[in-house]
């Protein structure tokens, strides 16, 4: 029996074995297609000469970069110092998606927690109702919170009519609004990985702990965030990477002084006045911005399985 | 008692943080509705 078993599975895996690269084509063509193609574009127009009307002359130059890192004055004849203006966007970009990421977390954890301990029948409504505002489109959602915290919109008229404040809080244009944005946006791709992770939870090793006398807070910190871990890495890098390149939210509820990497880019590839290389050149130095970041976070990951 | 102190299931304040998330994410759009 052993045997026949043995020689089905090796039948098996020599299947699998012979058709394992055809099956894996449609998933590296929609790769090459979606993914790899646009970078590799992207990749190409960052060397190149910009043209006055937008677009791009084909041809070979650095001047994109060096205008991201050099400042060379008006006329590009005096001697480079180091341009702060997009290193600073950058470095706010940065921050602002990081606190965005905290913000998520700090909201989002607590609630996956809460809908995972939901007897199972109940888990598919709560499930559902955090959901069903991302059903509506996202520039909606956003003007629509843009609504709400302007001078006069409803939620300072609130806080006058029950006297918290005396006179309207400015909220639009700022970091708050910002956040408040992204937070609104991203909050989803925080809470259904966390949750998918507690669910797979294991309670008794909450039991063990209770048994060894540690409190609910000893245990959440020593035994359910360590187990739930992957979840919550899994959230914060799914909420930080759309949050560094987002454009919606600071363009509708900041000002210039929310500026971000995202909005710099679509300004270059918008109308006429953009600068398509400059553009292509701030989307690649994102994407190696990011990516540095996800393979340090693999190598940690590596290194703590060892 | 003691299963109150250690059971997990129900930390203090979690159903609190989810109403308040749900609050969130509701309150733009219902009051866009409304005005709508």
């Amino acid at each position: 029996m052993a045997g026949q078993m043995s020689s089905v599975g090796r039948s098996a895996s020599r299947i699998y074995d012979g058709r394992g690269a055809l099956m894996m084509v449609p998933t590296w063509l929609t790769i090459g297609i979606f993914l790899l193609i646009p970078v590799a574009i992207m990749f190409i127009y960052s060397f190149l000469t910009k043209e006055f009307r937008g677009g791009v002359i084909w041809e070979f130059s650095i001047a994109a970069y060096d205008k991201f890192f050099f400042d060379r004055g008006l006329f590009g004849d005096a001697a480079p110092v180091i341009e702060w203006t997009y290193i600073t966007i950058f470095w706010r970009s940065i921050w602002q998606a990081g606190l965005a990421t905290l913000m998520c977390l700090l909201i989002g954890f607590p609630t996956a927690w809460f809908i995972a301990t939901r007897v199972p029948q109940s888990r598919a409504v709560w499930l559902f109702l955090i959901t069903i505002p991302y059903w509506v489109n996202l520039l909606i959602r956003t003007i629509s919170l843009k609504f709400l915290i302007r001078d006069e919109g409803p939620l300072n008229q609130f806080l006058l009519w029950t006297g918290t404040i005396a006179e309207p809080l400015h909220m639009i244009n700022t970091n708050f609004a910002v956040q408040l944005g992204l937070f609104y946006s991203f909050l989803p791709f925080m809470v259904l990985p966390i949750y998918s992770s507690v669910e797979r939870y294991d309670f008794s090793l909450s039991e063990a702990a209770a048994d060894l006398y540690a409190s609910r807070w000893v245990t959440l910190r020593h035994v359910i965030l360590p187990a739930v871990k992957p979840g919550i890495i899994a959230g914060c890098i799914l909420v930080f990477v759309p949050s560094l390149g987002a454009f919606l939210s600071p363009d509708l509820l900041g000002g210039a002084k929310t500026f971000m990497i995202g909005s710099l880019i679509e300004e270059q590839f918008k109308g006429n006045a953009g600068n398509w290389p400059f553009g292509a050149a701030a989307s690649m130095i994102l994407l190696t911005l990011v990516m540095i970041a996800l393979m340090i976070y693999a190598r940690v990951q590596t290194t703590e399985g060892k | 008692m003691a299963s109150r102190l250690t059971d997990v299931r129900h930390f203090t304040g979690f159903s609190v943080i989810t109403g308040l998330c749900l609050l969130l994410l509701y309150t733009p759009l219902l009051i866009v509705a409304v005005y709508s």
